[in-house]
């Protein structure tokens, strides 16, 4: 079976673009969570979000196509260039029939669709853009991303809610390893933050006004984020044939379902999707938990519950963290943008904060590290993202040891 | 503000919204302070649904987070929940 390498990064979130940005903004633990008011026509709603204000298409997208693009797409696009740049694939000479794409997203294009509806429906206009279904498809970012580059291997779109940017590094991983291609771009994008869509939210009461706490007392719920993280996944192969530098290794693929319940997450269904990443992993030790911690009562105290039952006395030992205290919940893009901030914290021998802490919460008793990023030594970390629909995927990376 | 006609209404929008929704009819000599509401087949997404309806049909807010640390479990804690409004300045 082939070993997965990362080669290549890229990020967008409420930081700006680029993945050094993003990863001096985790590593000094800067919230990017602020107030912002979304509007659509003459209606308004304040939220606190972890949105990438400020952002123009021009700025980022030279290409005459990028009108063409919703926000989750040019997302997707401008971390998918970086990522491919910074695997040094630029001037490289590769087989792009056997390079695919797969991208989560969790809504896809809901700028799209929110505009084409308050044209619709709200103004005298009765034709949309026909540029409406194009754009809103959720597979139009892995369509682009395609075109962009000229692959022809396998591309598609994952659509797991907030697991989404996870199973579709898992799904990359297993073309890789079953051989069908020798390299993927991979992770999730998503830009959602739109008046109906926080309407959406705020009608579940599960979003905080004040800011993500995640394992804190006191938390009030999950913040969201917008933004894409994007990984260029190779055979060890391939990437040692063209002498590419080798980030880290994919050594663990856990996914479950927990066929309960619609929203409330179930312990023994995030655990299975552990074990089984673990498993993959060789039952190796894990350093660092970079977990879905959403701020939520729910998600915290079952994912701790689920970390003691896979770990058992080891759980103690663990540093775990929830970066969407920083950079939000980024819903689709959260498995893309959380894979980054976990190949980070490898590549630094750091674990990158959870922000926002007020103080311990009885049912979340395990090591969160908090404040400040602490240095650790990190051989191994775990990714964890659990969707809506009790759908779990667990992504485990390691230091990449080229003697193993 | 009359909070029993309030309390009255929203026990009124959750056999309402059984009816249209679950196709589950209540009947409202059944209801008591203790009893559960998953009794009646209410869970938490059903009850938040009829609590944001009952909102929107009587102009108030009640301050109800599903990030609670209390279960709303029977009807006596979902009548709490109106207490609970504060009167408007």
């Amino acid at each position: 079976m082939e070993r997965v390498v990362v080669t290549g990064l890229g990020t967008v979130s409420s930081y700006g673009c680029g993945t050094d940005r993003f990863a001096d903004a985790i590593m000094a633990g800067e919230v990017g969570i602020r107030p912002h008011v979304l509007a659509l026509g003459e209606h308004e709603t304040e939220v606190v979000a972890a949105r990438f204000a400020g952002y123009a298409t021009e700025d980022h997208l030279e290409h005459t196509h990028a009108s063409r693009w919703d926000r989750t797409v040019q997302f997707a696009v401008i971390a998918a260039h970086e990522a491919w740049h910074h695997a040094g694939l630029d001037d490289a000479v590769i087989d792009g029939e056997r390079t695919g794409v797969v991208i989560g997203t969790g809504i896809g294009s809901w700028d799209t669709l929110e505009t084409a509806f308050e044209g619709v429906l709200c103004t005298q206009r009765h034709t949309a853009s026909p540029m409406t279904i194009p754009k809103i498809m959720p597979n139009a970012a892995p369509s682009a991303i395609s075109m962009e580059f000229g692959l022809q291997g396998p591309a598609m779109a994952v659509s797991t809610a907030c697991a989404s940017g996870n199973h579709a590094i898992a799904t990359a991983v297993q073309w890789l390893r079953a051989g069908l291609v020798e390299r993927v771009i991979a992770g999730g994008a998503e830009a959602s933050l739109t008046f109906s869509g926080m309407r959406g939210w705020q009608a579940m009461r599960i979003t905080a006004k004040d800011t993500c706490r995640p394992f804190s007392v006191d938390r009030q719920g999950l913040v969201l984020g917008e933004g894409a993280g994007m990984l260029v996944l190779e055979t060890l192969t391939a990437a040692e044939q063209r002498h590419a530098t080798v980030l880290a290794e994919v050594t663990g693929v856990g996914l479950s379902a927990d066929a309960s319940d619609l929203v409330q997450p179930s312990a023994s269904g995030i655990a299975l999707a552990m074990q089984r990443a673990l498993a993959d992993h060789g039952g190796n030790p894990i350093d660092y938990v970079n977990a879905h911690g959403t701020g939520t009562l729910a998600n915290d105290r079952t994912e701790v519950a689920a970390l003691k039952a896979v770990f058992g006395p080891t759980a103690d030992a663990l540093a775990i963290s929830s970066t969407k205290s920083m950079h939000g919940h980024c819903l689709g893009a959260a498995g893309g943008v959380e894979a980054i901030a976990t190949v980070l914290a490898i590549q630094h021998q750091r674990v990158p904060p959870t922000m926002n802490y007020l103080g311990p919460d009885p049912d979340c008793d395990l090591g969160i590290v908090t404040e400040k990023a602490q240095a650790r030594p990190i051989a191994s970390a775990m990714s964890n993202a659990f969707a809506f629909g009790g759908l779990n995927a667990v992504i485990v990376f390691s230091a990449f040891d080229d003697a193993a | 503000m009359d909070r029993e006609a309030l309390k009255t209404k929203l026990i009124d929008t959750l056999i309402e919204r059984m009816r249209e929704v679950e196709k589950v009819e209540v009947l409202r000599s059944s209801i008591t302070p203790e009893t559960a509401l998953s009794d009646f087949g209410v869970d938490s997404l059903a009850f938040i649904e009829a609590l944001n309806e009952f909102e929107e049909q009587n102009g108030v807010e009640v301050p109800f987070s599903a990030n609670d640390r209390r279960s709303i479990r029977t009807v006596a804690d979902l009548m709490a929940l109106i207490d609970e409004i504060p009167e408007a300045p």
